[in-house]
């Protein structure tokens, strides 16, 4: 069961996560830093989710710190990396598409 | 009056003959008098005919002039419009090809470096740590490049307005949930990382993609 409530709002978070940005977008708030800032918030908020609900049972069961602190880890560095590498994608990618929208 | 036979003969027959020309000359008259009559219908003072047509626009000062066109420039001409599907797709702008190329790479890559720990002597035997985490950083990159091509795929369905109707939101949640999988390859590669790191020696540990059995940390039957 926990698996499913996992699923469900790890799915949640990565379809608003686009939504979130397009939303900005229209509201002319889209800067790279707020691009890739929701892209790293939303991405590293889907992955505690799917952790630490998923692996709830287990992680009450075993009682281990190195365990339970795995899940931070791995949200920090995904959020480490996911930061720049959105910002770059924005600057390279993401910008010449949205200018091609708003000279439609 | 008395008269001979010769005078009377020539009288009747004088007489008929003014009888005939007086009538020839009414009935003239008559055709003449009816063509005169009939004429008077064509005559120039009768209005034509006129056909209602529509009351003028009241808004006719804000409308723009409509004029009979006889011609179209080559500017105003419509264009032959291609609908068909290939077209419509054709119409969205192009997707980062560099980058796809890119991410493409690296998962080629990552999954070259993630059969090294499977090259042991025995298989008892524990890959190193260090090259692990190195293969787990790299699978990191790798999800979050992936997953920001479908977070711009999305994007660009939702600015066109195809992420708006029924299908649009099916495929936006479609794509949520390959995100979901990268996700969860992510964390089971972390996970089987761990399981290497903290099983007793002599232990076997194999990576586990199966989510609801906690990546191989909750035996199959509890996950479940």
């Amino acid at each position: 069961m926990t698996w499913v409530v996992a699923l469900g709002l790890a799915l949640a978070v990565l379809y608003v996560t686009p939504l979130r940005m397009v939303r900005l977008y229209r509201k002319n708030q889209l800067t790279p830093k707020s691009f890739a800032l929701t892209f790293a918030i939303g991405w590293s908020l889907a992955i505690l989710f799917f952790f630490y609900v998923g692996l709830a049972e287990t992680l009450i069961a075993r009682r281990d710190p190195l365990l339970t602190a795995l899940g931070l880890i791995v949200a920090i560095v995904n959020f480490a990396l996911g930061y720049p590498i959105a910002l770059a994608l924005h600057k390279r990618v993401v910008e010449a598409l949205l200018k091609r929208f708003s000279q439609e | 009056m008395h008269c001979t036979l010769d005078t009377c003969v020539e009288g009747l027959a004088a007489d008929k003959l003014r009888n005939v020309s007086i009538a020839s000359a009414r009935l003239l008259v008559s055709m003449l008098a009816a063509t005169l009559v009939a004429g008077c219908g064509f005559g120039p003072d009768i209005d034509p005919l006129v056909l209602a047509t529509a009351p003028p626009n009241p808004f006719s000062e804000f409308a723009p002039n409509s004029e009979p066109v006889n011609s179209i420039s080559p500017v105003e001409a419509p264009q032959d419009l291609d609908l068909s599907p290939v077209s419509a797709t054709s119409q969205i702008p192009e997707f980062p090809t560099p980058l796809a190329v890119l991410a493409g790479a690296l998962a080629v890559v990552t999954s070259a470096l993630g059969g090294l720990p499977l090259l042991r002597s025995r298989e008892s035997d524990r890959p190193p740590i260090l090259p692990l985490i190195f293969i787990a950083v790299l699978i990191t990159i790798t999800t979050i490049l992936v997953e920001l091509l479908f977070i711009a795929a999305e994007v660009i369905m939702l600015l066109s307005g195809i992420g708006e109707t029924p299908a649009g939101v099916v495929l936006g949640l479609m794509l949520a949930a390959l995100g979901l999988f990268l996700i969860n390859f992510d964390l089971a590669f972390v996970i089987y990382v761990y399981r290497v790191s903290s099983a007793p020696a002599g232990l076997e540990v194999k990576p586990n993609l199966r989510f609801w059995e906690g990546w191989g940390l909750a035996p199959p039957d509890e996950g479940k």
